[in-house]
């Protein structure tokens, strides 16, 4: 029964979200294989992951020559995140101290954002414009993309009925 | 026989009186277009394959739903041929860009939503819009080739 004014992921919701998945291990033709195939997925998904790892401190260091960085506002912001992605080029930037284990989930996560397309279209426009989305939407997000990865990566069958 | 050209410019016409007046509600602005599309809610539920039901499309088109559904509206946009961004807005999905930047209880910052990441703690919107910087640079890296 679909709660209007309840933000947290609906039957609806879950139920496109499953089928995004599915839509993308089908195109890599992943169904069924175990451990689910993650580089194979993201391939099939045109998303890359970055050979450059978002900590490295040379980079760290000449970005901030290139830009003013005084506050260390950047290490600070660096530290707090496992994975970002440039949505519109479709890259997946990790922390390379990133436990071996997470890695498959926080790859799948990062994918969701691209993948989805009601993500890749928002985060298009808010990487580069200063258009920003309300934080219990940006929550939601999150929670859309963990839930992608899962499907993902458990390879949840999609068919509810 | 009305041919496909004029029909099209009418259309558009017609969209873009109904698209004109910003303080339409998203409601409205949705109740408008599916008139204009000449769509019934049904073909707007099979069209979607499901993902938009006619019931919840009647209640967003009367201001009955607060938080509309992005995947919805995504849907919707691409049913009917018009922008996402412009259903998001209406929406109210984004902040104004002069809105002070929340905080939540424990006084740390609320969730920013400018970047897809995977973060541990929320970013403040300066540690955001930095990251962002940051990004752009690495891929202007990229782009020239440079190794690491």
């Amino acid at each position: 029964m679909r709660r209007p004014d309840d933000y947290s992921l609906d039957e609806y919701d879950l139920r496109r979200i499953r089928k995004e998945a599915e839509k993308c291990l089908r195109q890599a033709n992943a169904l069924g294989r175990f451990p689910t195939p993650v580089a194979d997925i993201m391939d099939a998904a045109r998303v890359t992951v970055a050979s450059e790892d978002l900590l490295d401190e040379g980079f760290v260091a000449q970005f901030r020559r290139s830009a003013a960085d005084a506050g260390r506002l950047l290490k600070r912001a660096i530290k707090k995140v496992l994975g970002i992605t440039d949505v519109f080029h479709r890259v997946v930037y990790l922390a390379r101290n990133l436990h071996v284990a997470k890695r498959p989930f926080i790859k799948l996560h990062e994918t969701g954002h691209a993948v989805l397309p009601w993500h890749r279209e928002v985060y298009a426009l808010t990487e580069d414009c200063e258009e920003t989305l309300r934080p219990d939407i940006a929550e939601q997000f999150e929670r859309e993309a963990s839930t992608f990865a899962a499907d993902v990566l458990f390879q949840v069958d999609a068919f509810f009925h | 026989m009305e041919d496909a050209m004029s029909k099209k410019r009418s259309d558009e016409r017609e969209e873009s009186a109904a698209g004109k007046t910003p303080e339409q509600s998203l409601g409205e602005y949705l109740a408008n277009i599916r008139a204009v599309r000449k769509l019934t809610l049904r073909q707007v539920e099979e069209a979607t394959d499901g993902d938009v039901s006619n019931a919840y499309l009647s209640q967003l088109e009367t201001n009955k739903i607060s938080k509309p559904s992005p995947n919805v509206l995504h849907s919707l946009a691409k049913v009917y041929v018009v922008p996402y961004e412009t259903l998001m807005e209406k929406a109210g999905w984004f902040v104004p860009p002069a809105a002070p930047a929340e905080e939540l209880r424990s006084g740390k910052p609320a969730k920013h939503g400018r970047a897809a990441t995977f973060a541990t703690e929320n970013l403040t919107k300066e540690e955001e819009e930095k990251l962002l910087e940051y990004l752009a640079f690495l891929r202007s890296r990229r782009s020239r080739g440079e190794k690491t």
